[in-house]
């Protein structure tokens, strides 16, 4: 069995998430009874969140027993193959019947999933049959159409919630049937009931917590890979966001940067703070890069226990000792530098994490044409190249992993370390495969494409050349823009397909000017082995011009002036700006 | 002389107006797009032509050169444009195809280029929309795809562009029940990836055309490894999954045995919702299609690709597969 396995959140049990959950602050704020939007890339760790918040998964990982909840959470997966998403039903875009089918079918998937969830938990009490009676005729007012299995007198009972969830299945079916006809018939009149928020979801909720086994416990609604909506649907949802019911039921919605609008169906636009709180998933661009490595390798304690390996993370990931030995040489005379009144940093270390490394790599080349010999292997530095994404680390460690299992004669033996030739080749491989997904980009022209390799490929020549040079800040991964105002349209198209695509990330700075704060391009550490460049620790950034890009998408050999011995037209030099903003 | 000639030609048109019989067929970047009609068309004299017109492909240098085939073979064919993005438009197509022609027509289907999506789609509206209980099927087979690839990955797609559920088999989903993916595989591993990682299924289950049941040894047997690839990458870095993940076989020469091969597979279960990805050849699809009309709850799925493979998808021999597929009652 591979430690590094993706698990799927949705399929997993509540032992096997709690085995290898490791919280933060961002499963802190979704515990509060707000709206939340989780966006983040996948892999990121949304699904598991809303997993965790499930009453199962939530009571054994606070090891507390069902009275001790806080709030009850119901989990609602949205698919590309659910019913909401059929071509059939574009049939009725733009029409009046659309918005309202939408609303009703959102209505029964969640009044579905609420009962089928919470059925296990509910006990019938005689206290209790008048709150059932009551929702039981608020809803059959509503009904246009008899249904054999409303009859209300059966609901007075423990099988309550299943038979209210039968009721549910059967209107969603007979919506489906409706749906269905459409693909071969238009203008078809739709006779079934229609439901809405407040007519079916809150009464259900508000008498379910009115019964004494919920005990008024808040309500959470968790939509996972709300993107996956279409638009209509979406405003639907955001309609319900907007009437802002926090007390009684919360809305948790997880997305992948794709949600479509967050405009409601009567056109207002639900807001920050005041109708949902936001959380981002990654450590991208966070300042607090030890964060991230303590929390990823906290994750992998977990595995290592659940699959009994025995042996700490920096050893199964160890480093090259005599790269490190070289390094260390290195690290040595600039510390002696330093005491010798030579230095160039404030203390000690300073100009030894600063240089080490990139004179390691620069010796590396020239003549000797070695660079590709410089090890990207052992805990940190990998931890550093996943760039923040913790599915990215796990996929990496995974064909790892496959690599040497692929090599034991005896499949059973178990795996206690990953030698650095293996992690440095594998990790090159997907530095390779990652420049070469750029021609896979989908729906964009091939003039883009090639725009976007050049703009990667500048960038990441004139990182390396500072790597190799002798200036005092010699590591860089990211970029701002001076004159961010003259961005046009291609700029802002090709940075932007960067983005979306995992090339670039995104933090804010102060301006160059200091009028202000301006936006930070990140690129991944991913690429690190791809252009030679040092992935550990602080790195600073660069401005540029628009100038500068404009020339940097047309030709990837374009240099930054302080790289350009022969001073040609073609290079800018727009200065740097401080070390330590990551 | 000339009169007799004439006498013939003109007894000739008065046969195919009053005719009640259809070929249809799919005009598109492969050269085996109309090879049964090169070799047959004489035979077919009282039939109407009818040419759906793939209209993703119609600025390719291959579509131009089939169309150019076509037109040289002098047949007097009706054109209805159909497109791969747009299947709503596309089956409005064939819904008016359907609708102008006589319910108890003959029809032939060249099933051959259609897309697996587009023929599932005109099945399934010939089916709704007539009486008819029988069609008959054309087939020509490929001996080899992606023939100018010298290494194990042929490619015959890239990227992907949607994933959506087909017109007509929509199925029945239940918001509360685990999903069951069930992968017709071809020579797309990736292809399939993706759709799995869409889906998040619980189950998966992976079939392939096996030898006795394949167009021949070689396009088996790189069918075989195409599913040793994506077994093992499954099993090894994605997902976890209720059980592991299972294996069957089906037929590509035999449409009723694909679908006897599906019945085996047991999908009725109750606690999944099934989700069926067709992505072998079109004999293999017109199996599901059989299976798909007896069981109603069944999604039926495509994965729109970005691009495809048009200067060398396939090669061929003229080989042909034919047979009568009987439609159930409804």
């Amino acid at each position: 069995m591979n430690p590094f396995s993706i698990i799927t959140p949705e399929n997993a049990k509540p032992e096997e998430l709690s085995e290898i959950f490791v919280t933060n602050e961002d499963f802190s704020i979704l515990e509060q009874a707000k709206n939340t939007f989780l966006h983040g890339y996948r892999g990121s760790g949304k699904s598991m969140y809303l997993q965790m918040l499930k009453p199962q998964f939530y009571m054994l990982y606070k090891d507390i027993d069902f009275k001790e909840l806080p709030f009850l959470a119901v989990y609602i997966s949205i698919k590309k193959t659910t019913s909401f998403n059929t071509q059939e039903f574009k049939r009725l875009q733009n029409s009046f019947a659309e918005l309202y089918l939408c609303e009703h079918q959102l209505c029964l998937h969640t009044a579905i999933n609420i009962c089928d969830q919470l059925k296990e938990f509910y006990v019938f009490e005689d206290s209790q049959s008048e709150n059932i009676k009551d929702l039981v005729l608020k809803i059959k007012s509503l009904m246009f159409v008899e249904n054999e299995l409303f009859d209300d007198s059966k609901f007075l009972n423990k099988e309550f919630l299943l038979l209210f969830k039968n009721f549910c299945e059967n209107e969603w079916q007979n919506t489906n049937k409706y749906i269905k006809q459409l693909a071969f018939k238009q203008n078809i009149e739709y006779q079934g009931n229609l439901f809405t928020f407040k007519e079916l979801i809150v009464p259900l909720i508000e008498s379910l917590q009115q019964m004494k086994c919920f005990e008024n416990k808040c309500i959470y609604l968790l939509f996972d890979d709300a993107d996956n909506l279409e638009i209509n649907y979406t405003k639907v949802l955001n309609t319900w966001i907007s009437f802002r019911q926090t007390d009684t039921i919360c809305f948790k919605i997880s997305t992948q940067t794709k949600y479509k609008t967050y405009f409601t169906y009567t056109g207002q636009r639900i807001e920050m703070p005041h109708d949902y709180n936001e959380i981002y998933t990654e450590y991208t661009a966070s300042s607090t890069k030890k964060e991230y490595i303590a929390f990823l390798e906290n994750i992998l304690i977990k595995r290592f226990t659940k699959y009994c390996i025995n042996q700490n993370v920096p050893d199964y990931f160890p480093s090259n000792k005599e790269q490190d030995e070289n390094i260390n040489i290195i690290r040595k005379y600039y510390i002696e530098r330093f005491e010798n009144g030579e230095g160039r940093g404030n203390q000690k270390n300073d100009d030894a994490n600063r240089y080490a490394i990139p004179d390691y790599i620069k010796s590396l080349g020239g003549s000797s044409k070695q660079t590709s010999t410089y090890l990207y292997c052992g805990f940190k530095q990998l931890a550093y190249i996943s760039s923040g994404i913790v599915r990215d680390f796990l996929e990496t460690a995974s064909k790892m992993h496959h690599e040497i299992k692929a090599k034991l004669s005896n499949t059973n033996e178990q795996i206690l370390f990953i030698s650095p030739q293996i992690q440095d080749k594998v990790v090159r491989g997907e530095a390779d495969n990652l420049i070469d997904s750029i021609d896979k980009i989908e729906n964009v022209e091939n003039e883009m494409k090639i725009k976007l390799k050049n703009l990667i490929d500048c960038l990441g020549n004139n990182f390396y050349k500072s790597l190799i040079s002798d200036d005092s800040e010699r590591k860089y991964f990211s970029f701002a823009i001076s004159d961010d105002k003259n961005i046009d349209e291609e700029i802002r198209h090709i940075i932007g397909l960067g983005i979306e695509h995992g090339f670039f990330y995104t933090s804010k700075i102060g301006r160059k000017d200091s009028s202000g704060r301006t936006t930070l391009y990140i690129l991944t550490r991913k690429l690190a082995p791809y252009y030679k460049l040092d992935p550990n620790g602080f790195a600073g950034y660069q401005f540029l011009t628009v100038d500068f890009l404009k020339k940097a998408i047309k030709n990837p050999k374009v240099l930054l002036k302080k790289h350009d011995d022969k001073q040609n037209e073609a290079s800018l030099f727009d200065g740097y700006g401080d070390e330590n903003y990551e | 002389m000339i009169n007799k000639m004439k006498r013939h030609y003109l007894m000739d048109m008065e046969m195919k107006i009053m005719s009640n019989k259809y070929f249809l067929f799919c005009l598109s970047y492969e050269e085996r797009c109309i090879a049964y009609l090169e070799k047959h068309y004489d035979k077919l004299s009282d039939f109407k032509f009818c040419c759906f017109s793939n209209k993703s492909f119609q600025d390719k240098p291959e579509f131009v050169a089939n169309r150019t085939k076509l037109e040289n073979l002098s047949l007097s064919t009706k054109e209805f444009d159909i497109c791969i993005g747009d299947p709503l438009k596309t089956i409005d197509v064939f819904i008016s195809f359907i609708n102008s022609i006589d319910s108890t027509s003959e029809i032939i289907i060249d099933c051959t280029t259609f897309t697996h999506e587009h023929l599932l789609m005109l099945l399934k509206t010939i089916y709704e929309l007539t009486e008819l209980t029988m069609i008959k099927i054309v087939y020509t087979q490929a001996i080899e795809y992606d023939n100018f690839s010298t290494n194990e990955h042929h490619w015959l797609s890239k990227g992907i562009k949607d994933i959506r559920t087909i017109i007509g088999f929509n199925g029945n989903y239940y918001p509360d029940k685990k999903t069951h993916f069930v992968g017709m595989l071809g020579f797309e591993d990736e292809r399939m990836v993706t759709a799995i990682e869409a889906i998040e299924p619980s189950i998966i289950s992976i079939g392939i055309a096996i030898k006795q049941e394949s167009v021949n040894e070689g396009v088996a047997q790189k069918n075989l490894n195409v599913a040793e690839n994506l077994t093992n990458k499954l099993d090894d870095t994605f997902y976890s999954i209720d059980s592991e993940i299972s294996k069957f076989d089906f037929s590509a020469i035999n449409a009723y045995k694909t679908k006897e091969s599906l019945i085996k597979l047991d999908l009725l279960d109750n606690e999944y919702n099934c989700v069926i990805f067709p992505m072998n050849n079109k004999i293999s699809t017109i199996g599901l299609f059989l299976y798909a009309l007896e069981n109603d709850n069944l999604q039926v799925c495509y994965v729109e690709p970005y691009e495809y493979n048009t200067v060398s998808y396939s090669s061929h021999n003229y080989d042909k597969i034919e047979f009568t597929l009987n439609l159930p009652k409804k």
